[in-house]
């Protein structure tokens, strides 16, 4: 085996220049595509409870759609394939003193689409999760539908939501290494590039998964935080150990039936 | 500025309006009938208890006069004012803000309680007051524990509902009602859901808050309640109201056949 253990070491404790940009860019577009998405993926929950059965059926369909059809597809179809039939095509921007590539600016789209049709289910399905005489309680009180949203349905559906929103997080960052299939320069296609310069391809790529652990394992602990917070935020003790965060949920042992 | 707006809407009360005015109201709930053109006022200070057989329309009546089922025909007014539908005098649909400027006059306690399970007792009491009617939350939260202190819950005032049993729960929903300063409170079988040693505390509280002249309407099979605190009783079989008498005429001498027959099933 011929495993170059200095270039590892090198590549893991000292990452190149273009290297840690990659990282840097792909916490970004995870982080501004997340935000984007529980945006529009609130749009579209709330949609779906319109009273509106038109407004209901564009949000069905827009949830159909996009989680009908794979991430791959609709990047392509955003940067390259819009850019084709000459309906809009990306260009470099400069937003806030930082230029923003045009590739960036398709894939933070791709992503914040994607993952808003999964958000609007979660987002949904915690709405749901409150029983309706929360609801009943708070009209009787004379709130409006916007005050009831906000001080006693969100609040409690929160915490149905913020689990499976994290997980959702969590899939994100490691997803945006699709994106360097339209051009992006994130962490994977820069491993990439390095692998191709320098043929230490298992080194290299070895070094990429651990900084994608170390992201997903460091959001991990900040998801159980806002976890734990909101429990005791709803007076409700629930402490999940870290490790079983991490490593997966202990399987309960098979309850023996007692015979006869 | 919402302040405001509560205080004007007001003006529309006087002594001989009654507080709550149902003209054939009809309902239809599952191709059922549940209410059959049902007319009923009550004054203030009345204290009106709807007994019936299960599935008479009592629930349906009480949760209509505040909007939370809809009524298909006929007019329900609040202190005067249409609650929710249509306004058949100005033929102008009620809109979102109106209803729920209207529902702060009407206080509702439910069965399940349906306390707010992310805020403590107190919280439950003057968010209300704070989120709708603008008050100060120093204000609130001094009303709210003069509220609870009166439903005999001081101690809890920091106890989540969770930790509540279910009769001191019920009680900090009345708390939580009578918080918004409302015209009538309507109680929907407030005890049918608690354990019976409970039963007699949240009696209790009703009892005081009659004593109080609060007018209020309340759906109960607490005949003895009935008997002693209310000034009427309505009695509705298959969504009319079948009978509407004093306690002690309607239980002496109750005049309708099916009435005959639900009181002697009752005792």
């Amino acid at each position: 085996m011929n495993f170059d253990w200095q270039f590892f070491w090198k590549s893991l404790f000292t990452p190149s220049a273009p290297f840690l940009n990659g990282l840097v860019l792909t916490i970004v577009i995870s982080v501004v595509a997340m935000v984007l998405a529980i945006l529009v993926g609130l749009v579209v929950a709330l949609m779906r409870r319109s009273r509106l059965g038109v407004v209901r059926s564009c949000a069905g369909v827009y949830i159909w759609a996009i989680r009908g059809t794979p991430l791959l597809v609709q990047l392509v179809i955003i940067y390259t394939g819009l850019a084709a039939v000459g309906l809009y095509q990306f260009s470099d921007i400069s937003l806030l003193g930082l230029s923003v590539k045009a590739a960036v600016q398709a894939a933070v789209i791709g992503l914040m689409i994607n993952e808003s049709a999964y958000i609007a289910e979660i987002i949904r399905a915690g709405l749901d999760s409150v029983a309706k005489g929360q609801f009943e309680a708070a009209a009787s009180l004379g709130m409006k539908p916007g005050k009831v949203m906000r001080w006693i349905i969100v609040p409690q559906a929160l915490r149905v939501m913020v689990p499976p929103l994290g997980n959702s997080f969590n899939g994100m960052m490691k997803t945006t290494s699709v994106l360097s299939v339209i051009g992006v320069s994130e962490m994977f296609l820069v491993t990439q590039s390095i692998s191709s310069y320098t043929f230490h391809t298992f080194e290299i790529f070895i070094v990429a998964a651990i900084y994608y652990l170390a992201l997903t394992t460091i959001w991990t602990f900040i998801q159980a935080n806002i976890e734990n917070r909101l429990a005791r935020q709803l007076g409700i003790e629930q402490r999940v150990p870290i490790t079983q965060r991490l490593l997966g949920a202990r399987r309960a042992g098979p309850v023996l039936q007692p015979q006869g | 500025m919402n302040y405001k707006e509560s205080t004007m809407s007001i003006t529309a009360d006087s002594s001989n309006t009654p507080v709550v005015s149902v003209r054939g109201a009809s309902c239809t709930l599952g191709g059922r009938k549940v209410l059959d053109n049902v007319s009923l006022d009550v004054m203030r200070g009345e204290v009106v208890v709807l007994i019936g057989p299960s599935g008479a329309g009592k629930t349906t009546l009480l949760r209509s006069l505040n909007h939370l089922e809809k009524v298909d025909s006929g007019e329900i007014l609040i202190a005067g004012m249409p609650i929710g539908h249509r306004d058949l005098t100005s033929g102008k649909k009620v809109s979102t803000t109106e209803l729920a400027r209207r529902r702060r006059e009407i206080g509702f306690v439910f069965q399940h309680f349906n306390l707010f399970p992310h805020m403590t007792a107190a919280e439950n009491v003057w968010n209300g007051p704070v989120r709708v009617l603008g008050t100060s939350k120093a204000e609130a939260r001094q009303d709210a524990l003069a509220l609870l202190a009166r439903v005999g819950l001081a101690d809890k005032a920091e106890s989540r509902p969770s930790q509540l049993s279910g009769g001191q729960q019920q009680r900090v929903a009345i708390a939580r009602a009578l918080a918004m300063r409302p015209k009538v409170m309507l109680f929907d079988e407030p005890t049918s859901a608690l354990d019976v040693e409970m039963v007699g505390e949240v009696l209790a509280v009703m009892r005081e808050l009659a004593l109080d002249h609060m007018t209020m309407i309340a759906v109960t099979h607490e005949m003895r309640f009935a008997r002693e605190v209310a000034d009427r009783i309505v009695v509705m079989d298959a969504g009319r109201i079948i009978e509407d008498a004093a306690p002690a005429q309607l239980f002496a001498n109750p005049q309708h056949e099916r009435t005959k027959a639900f009181l002697s099933d009752i005792d």
